[in-house]
């Protein structure tokens, strides 16, 4: 055990020698460091999460990284405030409790949405079988002290305990149709704008694509007939309020709000490390997650495959004749294979036959390596057949040493550091191939770089300009394969001294 | 002597090949009727031969009553043909014939027609018989443009090792090396189309283009796939060449022509160049072939260009598995077909093969 230990610290030793050997090793430890920060960080029940679009329900969609802001890139901050105190007050027999937030528009852009969260409800009223019809308001009050109305109806509680119990969080988004109500009459105060020909001129494209939000936080000027808007920035209000009739909360036996924990969202436009794709989902949490996916990949393909080929070729090699000429053969044709379209089929039939992600990631791996094992059983074979030739071997051989003592002391030995040489390098591979197949629409669910840049494809990620969809998972991926091809090189230039430079 | 050593290899080699052919095709036939996935492509193929007899049959302007009937005729001789009644081991070596002859029926979806320009609904056969010469057209070209480079800044590299030349060579074959192609064309794609406005965004119209013969439409569709595919291959083509430049640097005429008193260019250019062009040629000749079939195929898929992995991609996400199978199939079938080719080239350009 310490032997192996001696010699593992040597070979790190003098890889480290090397330029490119340094800048690989660490890489790597950077590399297996991402992973296990991602092991830890990342939620277990990612695969899930990740393709269910209720997830990411309130993050804003298609945001450029938070830090962008720095850079001078204005965009909308994105603001999830929890709100724990809220007042309250009773009118003409109904209690109100109100919740207030502030956020703080300070760049030349528009939010995406607003959004309130109850994530809990009072056990009180959880427990109760009562069915009670609640009001509800949701108005922001802008920096200008004019207010919108986003939200104004009624609820029945039932519905909300059932969501809760199911969703563990109820999400209320604003109204269309109230708060295009509420900004006609704020366009036509403030721009003396006829409330019928706004309705005619601009209502009809409003709903579409959230656009109504845009109209909460701008400016108005009339421009000849045009109505002009340009983002309003400063200190925005909003305002939750909700009500009960006030005998019904006695029977209840409620003191105080029937909601325990709630949040009011302001979806921004610029959103955590690395923004968010088409549906809102983190890519920093995704590419986080490719490291150990990526390196799992990887070097599972690498040493099965390795492994495979070298022992493939020690026996073709050691015992020779037919045998020799079997696996021979056999390499011969898994050569001409082309490995991409037995790939992409093997991938499409996969697709519709297993359900589970890792089944689906493991059965193309588990094909990859089934066609990628004969470069290496060919070098292997070479190799055994000048090793088999040595005096030593023939000395061992007349001292009456079996095949196994052979093979395992002197053939082996010396195959070993090819065999490391060639799993390093093969490394990539696998990873490259999971991520082409996913640009070329074939999908196995779970986050992985080429899973997330397949998306960026496919749902016009490039046209949008959404380079932080585009550039880190690329560049991880990127990073990966150079890491291993640097390790690799520098381990083959130790291994094979003619390699050295001069 | 000669002949007849090349002609044992060349039927060693075709051997060989069609061994490989003939076990893609019966692996692919095997696991297709295991999991019971060509249920699935029959019944796709017979639903649109279904589709496109009925079409005919209305246009005809036989009766609604007959056209049923006769369509249910249609389907029952489909389904013996197609041998969907069989066992699945049956159906095993049905589904070889099958693929061999791409008797494979119409293209499931319109797009998979219109990735080859054709109108719908079309031949499984005919779409993939469209876009192979435009796999083949895109990355020769580049294969090329890389050549003209390589044939400029090798006898550069024969000069000295170590120098910024010569690191420059090697971080840039070591750095595009690791980056996938595919990657690259998203990132130009990112900054030559969609924000300098320089390119089109995708290479799909390059079809009436070809058609027409109209070259300026054509070089518009196509610079920029042909930039990145340069950009791509050429770390490839530079880090072999360095490498049989310093080999054949070492060799014993060179130090002659040295003593000689010959230029460095000289050197460079007549004996290291040209002693050391036919193998890398050759070695990259043969990739070729697996570029083309291999990886490329998915940089195609990005540009849009109309070629194979374009088609596959269309299939794959309109589910039209007809398309998908004929296309691996003929993939392979040209992957063999070209590595044959380019193995007999290789014997023509590099001498020490011959022996």
């Amino acid at each position: 055990m310490k032997e192996y230990i001696k010699s593992i610290a040597t070979w790190i030793n003098t890889v480290w020698q090397y330029n490119l050997g340094r800048i690989g090793l660490i890489l790597l430890l950077a590399i297996v460091a991402l992973s296990f920060i991602a092991l830890a960080v990342v939620p277990s029940d990612i695969s899930i999460k990740w393709n269910n679009p209720k997830e990411w329900a309130y993050t804003p969609k298609l945001a450029p990284p938070d830090w962008v802001a720095f850079i001078g890139i204005q965009r909308a901050p994105h603001a999830v405030i929890n709100v724990p105190r809220y007042s309250t007050y009773e009118e003409a027999g109904i209690t109100y409790y109100v919740y207030r937030a502030i956020y703080n528009l300070d760049a030349n852009d528009y939010p995406q949405n607003i959004a309130v969260v109850i994530e809990k409800l009072n056990p009180l009223v959880t427990k109760s079988a009562m069915d009670i019809s609640l009001k509800i308001s949701l108005t922001l009050e802008r920096p200008d002290n004019n207010i919108v109305t986003l939200y104004s109806g009624a609820k029945q509680l039932s519905e909300l305990v059932s969501v809760i119990q199911q969703e563990s969080e109820y999400v209320l988004f604003t109204d269309p149709s109230t708060t295009i109500s509420s900004i006609r009459d704020l366009v036509s105060s403030i721009t003396g704008m006829s409330k019928i020909e706004f309705s005619q001129k601009y209502e009809p494209q409003l709903t579409a694509g959230a656009l109504y939000i845009k109209y909460c936080f701008s400016k108005f000027s009339l421009s000849g007939n045009e109505l002009r808007i340009s983002p309003l920035e400063g200190t925005y209000r909003i305002q939750f309020s909700i009500a009960i009739p006030t005998k019904y909360l006695v029977e209840l036996g409620l003191r105080g709000s029937p909601i325990e924990s709630l949040s009011i969202i302001v979806v921004g436009d610029r959103y955590g490390y690395l923004g968010t794709d088409y549906l809102g989902r983190d890519i920093a949490l995704g590419v986080l997650y490719g490291f150990p996916v990526g390196l799992l990949i990887g070097v599972f393909a690498a040493t099965v495959s390795v492994f495979m080929g070298g022992v493939l070729g020690v026996v073709s090699g050691y015992y020779g004749g037919l045998v020799d000429e079997v696996i021979q053969r056999f390499v011969d044709v898994l050569g001409n294979v082309p490995l991409l379209p037995i790939m992409i089929l093997i991938g499409a039939i996969v697709q519709q036959v297993f359900e589970s992600p890792w089944l689906r990631l493991l059965m193309i791996v588990v094909v990859y390596i089934a066609f990628s094992w004969g470069g290496t059983a060919i070098i292997t074979r070479t190799m055994t057949l000048s090793i088999k030739a040595e005096p030593f071997v023939e000395a061992a051989r007349a001292l009456g040493a079996g095949s196994a003592r052979i093979v395992f002391r002197h053939i082996l030995p010396n195959v070993m550091p090819y065999l490391f040489a060639s799993l390093v390098f093969a490394v990539p591979g696998a990873i490259l191939l999971e991520a082409g197949l996913s640009v070329l629409g074939i999908y196995h669910g779970l986050p992985t770089w080429g899973s997330i840049l397949a998306s960026a494809e496919e749902y016009r990620g490039v046209a949008m300009y959404a380079w932080w969809w585009v550039l880190p998972p690329g560049m991880s991926m990127a990073l990966t394969s150079f890491t291993f091809i640097a390790l690799g090189i520098s381990i083959e230039t130790i291994v094979d001294p003619r390699l050295r430079g001069r | 002597m000669f002949i007849l050593s090349v002609t044992r290899r060349l039927t060693q080699r075709a051997i060989t090949l069609t061994v490989s052919l003939i076990a893609i095709v019966v692996l692919t036939a095997v696991i297709l009727s295991l999991t019971g996935y060509d249920e699935k492509v029959y019944k796709a193929i017979i639903d649109g031969e279904k589709r496109v007899y009925q079409q005919q049959l209305q246009r005809m302007g036989v009766s609604a009553e007959e056209i049923t009937r006769r369509v249910r005729e249609y389907e029952k001789t489909l389904i013996s043909l197609y041998g969907l009644d069989q066992p699945p081991v049956v159906r095993a070596f049905m589904n070889v014939r099958n693929i061999m002859f791409l008797n494979l029926g119409y293209a499931q979806s319109a797009d998979t027609c219109s990735v080859a320009g054709l109108p719908f609904p079309c031949r499984v056969s005919d779409a993939i018989m469209a876009v192979i010469p435009r796999s083949i057209l895109l990355v020769t070209l580049a294969e090329f443009v890389c050549v003209v480079i390589v044939l400029q800044i090798g006898p550069l590299l024969a000069y000295k090792r170590g120098g910024i030349l010569d690191k420059t060579v090697i971080s840039y074959a070591a750095i595009f090396n690791a980056i996938p192609l595919w990657w690259l064309a998203m990132l130009f794609i990112l900054i030559f189309a969609y924000t300098l406005g320089l390119a089109p965004s995708t290479s799909r119209p390059i079809v009436a283009a070809i058609n027409s013969l109209n070259i300026v439409e054509i070089v518009k569709y196509m610079w920029l796939p042909l930039l990145v595919s340069v950009v791509g291959l050429l770390g490839g083509w530079l880090y072999s060449v360095r490498a049989m430049v310093l080999r054949v640097s070492a060799e014993d005429f060179v130090v002659t022509a040295k003593a000689k008193g010959l230029s460095d260019a000289d050197v460079a250019r007549k004996h290291v160049l040209r002693a050391s062009m036919p193998p890398v040629i050759t070695s990259i000749v043969l990739a070729l072939s697996t570029s083309i079939f291999g990886g490329y195929m998915i940089t195609e898929a990005v540009f849009d260009w109309p070629g194979m992995g374009t088609l596959f991609r269309v299939a794959i996400t309109n589910s039209d598995s007809p398309t998908v199978l004929g296309l691996v199939f003929m993939s392979s079938l040209a992957y063999v077909i070209a590595r044959f080719i380019l193995e007999i080239l290789y014997m023509i350009l590099d001498p020490r093969v011959r022996i």
